[in-house]
């Protein structure tokens, strides 16, 4: 829906932690898991910081594929397209080249 | 009354912990090892009470939702995220110190956020794992936004450290003080850029920094640095605040090398103390 959202989804999903602990290499299962957890009250409302994740299914599939390229170019910050790609074992450098971004 | 006794300003590369040797690099990182090593020994000679660490957090304790400008970890424990080599674990806090310096920030027109337990990553427990490995050292973490805009000016951090001075200086708690500002030096990460170096910038920025040329510095935009230094270089912001909070006298460099194993500009730079 925003980047915002794609930004938030992201963040989460690159942090340390139980959450990619339990899906090794999985995005797409860290990701069904963090919509549930953040989907219901009082979680999303928790000292009143918005943890919604308001996402399109076109940006929940780049999330759950990994595609880090296009997170980038949707504006995702680089530190946390890095700490995201590092999280699930995704060779960001090599990505961006095989997406044009870079032509080394 | 406190003091400060000793400054410096370091590079945090994870890549120091993670990539210990290389076939092509091994005698720069060699040099990059006796530096620290040289900083540590002139670091425990200072005898310091309590160590502030300037550093910047890369989107782990922080993000777009909330990125604080300032901020000073509270508390008499932290726990750092163990990412890019490190290891999670707690490092100690200077509970009083902090508060003190929270407050005198805050009243001397800096409006820094206070956060208990803030989580560190590896801007604080890369350059500790070198400078104190025992960890013995109470912390007062002071955090500066280097990486989503708006950033705050170079100007503006060299102000902050000569209101960090004046505070070190008013407070009882602690008599000596150390400072050590994180990050730097040319570096691109995560951007498609990622891997660059830019010696010529760094060594360039080194020279203005040493001197120091305080117009130069101060007069820095973020434009210029990011074009030069790329991203990482944003975070040359800490070095600022230890620069004021040293007296603004400049700095000698024990070590420059650009280290393609760590990504990074690596220089370690000791302060020149008033």
């Amino acid at each position: 829906m925003s980047r915002m959202h794609l930004q938030r989804a992201a963040y989460h999903l690159s942090l340390p932690g139980p959450l990619p602990a339990r899906h090794p290499g999985d995005p797409a299962a860290a990701l069904a898991e963090l919509r549930t957890l953040t989907a219901g009250e009082p979680l999303a409302s928790l000292r009143g910081v918005d943890l919604r994740l308001d996402l399109t299914d076109e940006e929940a599939g780049l999330l759950a594929s990994g595609d880090v390229a296009a997170l980038y170019r949707r504006g995702v910050h680089p530190n946390v397209v890095r700490n995201f790609a590092g999280m699930f074992g995704i060779d960001y450098v090599a990505a961006y080249r095989e997406a044009g971004l870079r032509d080394d | 009354m406190g003091e400060v006794v000793w400054a410096a300003c370091v590079s945090h590369a994870g890549g120091q912990l993670r990539v210990q040797r290389s076939e092509r690099e091994q005698e720069k990182l060699d040099r990059v090892y006796a530096g620290w090593e040289r900083l540590r020994t002139s670091l425990a000679d200072a005898r310091p009470d309590a160590l502030v660490v300037v550093g910047n957090d890369h989107m782990l304790t922080f993000s777009e939702d909330l990125m604080p400008t300032f901020t000073i970890g509270r508390g008499d424990a932290f726990e750092t995220w163990g990412e890019l080599g490190n290891t999670i674990r707690p490092l100690p806090g200077a509970a009083a110190l902090a508060d003190e310096l929270h407050g005198a920030l805050v009243g001397a027109g800096f409006d820094v956020s206070g956060m208990a337990g803030m989580r560190l990553d590896h801007s604080y427990a890369c350059p500790l794992h070198f400078l104190d490995p025992g960890d013995a050292i109470p912390l007062v973490p002071l955090s500066v936004n280097t990486f989503v805009r708006p950033l705050p000016s170079f100007a503006r951090c060299r102000q902050l450290g000569i209101a960090l001075a004046d505070a070190i200086a008013a407070q009882t708690v602690a008599e000596r003080v150390a400072v050590v500002a994180t990050g730097g030096i040319s570096h691109w990460i995560g951007v498609p850029e990622t891997g660059r170096i830019n010696p010529e910038w760094d060594e360039w920025f080194l020279d203005l920094f040493e001197a120091p040329d305080l117009a130069a510095l101060d007069g820095m935009r973020e434009a210029q640095f990011t074009a030069g230094g790329g991203p990482g270089a944003g975070e040359l912001l800490c070095w600022m605040v230890a620069l004021g909070a040293a007296g603004s006298r400049g700095g000698r460099r024990l070590v420059y090398e650009p280290v393609e194993e760590w990504i990074t500009g690596i220089s370690l730079v000791e302060m020149e103390l008033t």
